[in-house]
């Protein structure tokens, strides 16, 4: 029996595999183990492989975040729309890129998300921010997402990261890289020199970049 | 540790921290990268894109009013452009599996 909402069908695809894995590590039975395995491949890597449920399923799984990622970039619902139909098909297109080895499936997501979503933006031309997206009247909160969020590792390293930074730097991180504002639009708004602007958010990028490699650094040698 | 400014290397990863941030688009960039980076500017454009992708999913974690369900006129659109997309892959399989029978015969 399978649930009804979407919400109830991704926490019970999650009991399934679980169940599975138990039901595995119980049983001698290699076919079934061999199932397992493919329920644990992800499901990138099961639209590269041709399964057409795993593209279906992709939607169920990473459309909110997609959305969510959309709406605080672009601000405009309807740009919104469009771009996330686009980041779709280009994460279906370019799924056999995909190599769990590098990054989560969650990272490589959000990173073809980013890529369509500032192409998207060159091309039409910059526009001014208009619309909050607090003030929407058609957003239904999602709560779930922020938590999975939370979980992820790489997310955990990096708001780390943000954290250690001045309150001042990270806002202009936020701005540029969160909110989508371009250096003229933070060097407005803070009414900071525009080449000042520029500074900080690429010394503030290549920073986080930098202790990124020496928390991954420290792990390595704790490790080895 | 690499200097951010003064070297190759240092230019080449201001230059990706412009277009991670889309201050400019790399090929529109000012000032040139040099040769001796240029072989390791896509594995860093990659990694920059990606630490990018990762500030902004820090950051939307504690927006909670930012988390929004997709709504479902957009599930409904994204539902046909899927089955667009399977309907091309189905045809271009099928293509590749002629073409392969094709092959065979004339060997």
């Amino acid at each position: 029996m399978v649930p009804q909402t979407r919400a109830a069908r991704s926490s019970f695809g999650a009991a399934v595999i679980y169940r599975t894995l138990l039901d595995v590590s119980q049983s001698d039975n290699l076919e079934f183990a061999k199932d397992a395995r493919v329920a644990l491949k992800t499901i990138l890597e099961r639209i590269s492989s041709g399964e057409k449920a795993a593209v279906k399923e992709c939607i169920d799984a990473y459309g909110s975040l997609i959305w969510s990622l959309a709406r605080r970039f672009l601000r405009n619902e309807a740009d919104a729309e469009d771009a996330v139909q686009d980041v779709f098909i280009a994460l279906w297109s370019s799924a056999s890129q995909y190599d769990p080895s590098i990054a989560s499936e969650i990272t490589f997501i959000s990173t073809i998300a980013r890529r369509r979503l500032i192409d998207r933006i060159r091309k039409a031309g910059r526009q001014p921010v208009t619309e909050s997206i607090d003030n929407e009247n058609n957003s239904h909160p999602q709560p779930a997402l922020a938590s999975r969020l939370e979980q992820s590792a790489e997310v955990e390293k990096v708001a780390n990261v943000l954290d250690s930074m001045s309150p001042e730097n990270r806002d202009i991180i936020s701005m540029s890289l969160y909110e989508g504002y371009s250096h003229s639009e933070i060097a407005a708004h803070l009414e900071l020199p525009l080449g000042t602007v520029k500074t900080k958010v690429r010394r503030g990028l290549i920073h986080i970049r930098e202790q990124l490699q020496v928390t991954d650094h420290v792990a390595s040698d704790m490790r080895g | 540790m690499k200097k951010v400014n003064g070297d190759g290397f240092g230019r080449l990863l201001e230059a990706l921290a412009d277009e991670a941030t889309f201050g400019m688009s790399l090929d529109d960039y000012q000032n040139p990268i040099p040769d001796d980076v240029d072989d390791i500017r896509e594995q860093h454009r990659n990694e920059m894109m990606q630490m990018a992708s990762l500030i902004q999913l820090s950051f939307l974690r504690r927006d909670e009013p930012a988390c929004q369900e997709m709504p479902d006129r957009v599930r409904s659109k994204i539902m046909n452009k899927a089955n667009e997309f399977l309907s091309a892959q189905k045809i271009s399989n099928n293509v590749a599996e002629i073409v392969s029978l094709v092959d065979k015969k004339s060997q």
